[in-house]
């Protein structure tokens, strides 16, 4: 089947008084892969279970491959649903469960008898047709050792794949995945994931793709789409947002495990007063704007000795993370604790209780002012100079 | 821990089964100061006699027209229950009050809509123009009579069961099978909610043969074993011998028999079936 287009148009979902999903607009292109990211209750799986049609848009349209499809029913969509319990038949062999979304449409109710259903007039060439997409489903996600055995007797991954399995074999126009890696561990999560990433690049189909994970959807996705509150603060490729975050829930989303938060003003284009001090930061743009500036532990550095422009801390303790180790210090002006990313060799250089200076990149370093966003603000400050 | 309920187990259980097993082995009379040792005596006479013999046929009878009816009724309306967005709980209770409800003074309640003279069923199909059934009085109709109160009771304990079983199956498992093709009518019933209702069916068909093989109140308010023995059942028999002639002895052969049947079936379907309903 040919990649389809997915557009969401205005989408409003709600549920009594509370609006799970406000105004949602995204497109994705024919064979794209876009990660719906959010905190749990952001209202990202109402969405993809509207795109799907579970549940019903209250307004707006879902259009699939150009097709309105408010009025088609789930299993006229073209869609294929992974569920993050993979809502496996318990009582079917792994490969009846594969076999399942062919079996209900292909076959008539007699055909679908066991023992009689066989030996009706052509539906031998339909059994025969079914068991060979089901075995080349199985082989390519390699799972053909499993298939006669029920859902209860397989691990977690296992099931995961015949879950995929059962979504493939209809060769769908869209894949819609609501956080299939949740129930894995850490390790088969990484694997699965490298894999699903492969089968997606050459199945080609367009997929959306649900988790509240950031570094999953970083890894997977062509495009990212950031929910917060039932709306998408940002869409974005993976880098854009990580480079780019248009404003502090995006950034402190997409800063694991730490984001430094200063309360800022700016004082003239390109620096901002924090905590009394003058710092240099690109991104403080609008003269006389309050916010807050924010920069990852990894765009700061620590200094031994006073350099303008830093602000001076009290280290408070240390962290060891591996290859690099964070430093956990206290603005000595404001009483604000901030984290700096140092390699863990350096780590004896610092000692807790001792001065430091911080200095934070000015090109890294962003400035969420209060009242808009920051790239709005950005841009309107663009064009002001222009 | 386990002490307590050991000792009432075998004090309420096992004391009196064993007392029965041995009576049943006895000519013990009630009432009667001594008896004898008869062995097999009683067994013998009782699979000999043909009062006893037309008891097991009418238990049968009673059995195979209770049982898939009260069952397969029982799913179909918690399944029209289960549908319905509105009005669930009035339903439910509804169907649920022939369970709660003594079963001796509805037995007269239906006593008097079979009646023969004034009775509502004769009056509709008297209406309809059908002569009139002498439903309790007639050796050809009593026992479906008694079978259709037994039906009527036994349907809202299924229902209810049914419910409950239905209302464990994931939701995410109708959402799979709407998009697999099967989100509605047969397709959807075949597919998931019958294969998941498995467990709790095989509970209700247990339960239900054993009641109905049981069945005793109704046979003893309204028909008293007649007419000419139509609907004496293998546990009105068993009364009739042992409380009404006073034969322990053979009542305790009947007792023994009817325990053995019982659990010889409860164990047969268990065995046979809970591989099958079982899919973890």
């Amino acid at each position: 089947m040919r990649p389809s287009k997915l557009e969401v148009r205005s989408v409003t979902k709600i549920f009594g008084a509370f609006k799970a999903l406000d105004d949602i607009t995204l497109t994705l292109e024919p064979g794209e892969l876009v990660s719906i990211l959010g905190p749990s209750g952001c209202g990202k799986s109402t969405l993809l279970r509207v795109i799907a049609g579970l549940d019903d848009a209250d307004a707006g349209d879902v259009l699939i491959g150009e097709q309105v499809v408010g009025d088609v029913s789930p299993k006229n969509r073209g869609v294929a649903f992974v569920f993050q319990s993979y809502a496996l038949y318990p009582h079917l062999s792994c490969y009846d469960n594969i076999a399942a979304p062919l079996v209900m449409r292909e076959l008539s109710a007699l055909e679908r008898l066991p023992m009689v259903g066989k030996r009706l007039p052509k539906s031998r060439a339909k059994h025969e047709a079914i068991d060979q997409r089901v075995k080349a489903v199985a082989e390519l996600l390699k799972i053909e050792p499993y298939l006669t055995r029920r859902p209860s007797e397989l691990s977690g991954g296992q099931r995961q794949r015949v879950a995929l399995g059962r979504a493939l074999i209809r060769e769908p126009k869209l894949f819609l995945l609501d956080e299939p890696f949740a129930n894995l561990d850490a390790s088969l999560r990484n694997h699965t994931r490298a894999e699903l990433s492969t089968l997606q690049k050459r199945l080609g189909t367009t997929t959306v793709f649900v988790t509240h994970d950031q570094t999953e959807a970083m890894a997977l996705s062509d495009r990212i789409a950031l929910m917060f509150d039932g709306a998408i603060r940002q869409i974005g490729t993976p880098d854009d947002l990580y480079r780019n975050p248009a404003d502090l829930d995006v950034a402190t989303f997409l800063s694991q495990p730490y984001l430094n938060v200063l309360p800022a003003r700016i004082v003239v284009s390109g620096h901002a007063l924090i905590a009394g001090q003058h710092v240099a930061i690109d991104d403080a743009a609008k003269t006389g704007a309050v916010g807050t500036v924010g920069f990852r532990p990894e765009h700061c550095s620590l200094h031994q000795r006073k350099v303008p422009g830093t602000l001076a801390v009290i280290i408070e303790r240390l962290e060891h993370a591996g290859a690099e180790a964070h430093v956990f210090v206290r603005l000595e002006k404001s009483g604000e604790l901030c984290v700096a990313r140092i390699p863990s060799g350096t780590m004896p250089d610092w000692t807790p209780g001792s001065s430091a200076w911080l200095a934070v990149n000015p090109v890294e370093g962003w400035f969420f002012p209060r009242e808009a966003r920051r790239r709005e603000a950005v841009m309107q400050s663009a064009v002001a100079l222009a | 821990m386990a002490a307590p309920a050991a000792l009432l187990l075998v004090l309420l259980v096992l004391l009196p089964s064993s007392a029965v097993i041995v009576l049943s082995l006895t000519d013990y009379q009630l009432g009667l100061g001594e008896s004898r040792f008869v062995g097999a005596n009683n067994y013998a006479a009782m699979l000999n006699d043909p009062s006893f013999r037309q008891s097991l046929r009418n238990t049968a009878l009673y059995v195979v027209t209770v049982a898939p009816l009260s069952i397969g009724l029982g799913l179909i309306f918690a399944l029209m229950v289960e549908a319905r967005i509105t009005l669930k709980a009035w339903y439910r209770t509804a169907f649920f009050l022939p369970v709660t409800a003594t079963l001796v003074a509805m037995a007269t309640a239906w006593e008097v809509l079979f009646h023969p003279t004034f009775g509502l069923i004769n009056t509709v199909l008297s209406a309809i123009g059908i002569s009139k059934v002498r439903f309790l009085a007639d050796p050809d109709t009593a026992l479906f009579a008694l079978a259709a109160i037994g039906i009527w009771k036994q349907i809202g304990y299924n229902l209810i069961l049914f419910l409950a079983g239905l209302s464990t199956i994931p939701k995410e498992l109708y959402e799979a099978a709407s998009i697999d093709g099967a989100d509605r009518g047969w397709r959807k019933f075949l597919l998931v909610s019958w294969p998941m209702l498995g467990p709790v069916t095989l509970f209700i068909v247990v339960i239900t043969l054993i009641r109905a093989v049981s069945e005793f109140e109704t046979v003893a308010v309204l028909t008293d074993g007649g007419p000419i023995k139509s609907t004496s059942v293998i546990l009105f028999m068993l009364y009739e011998e042992a409380f009404r002639y006073l034969k322990i002895g053979t009542g305790s052969a009947i007792a023994v028999m009817f325990l053995t049947c019982v659990a010889l079936l409860t164990w047969l379907q268990m065995s046979l079936a809970n591989r099958k309903v079982h899919y973890v």
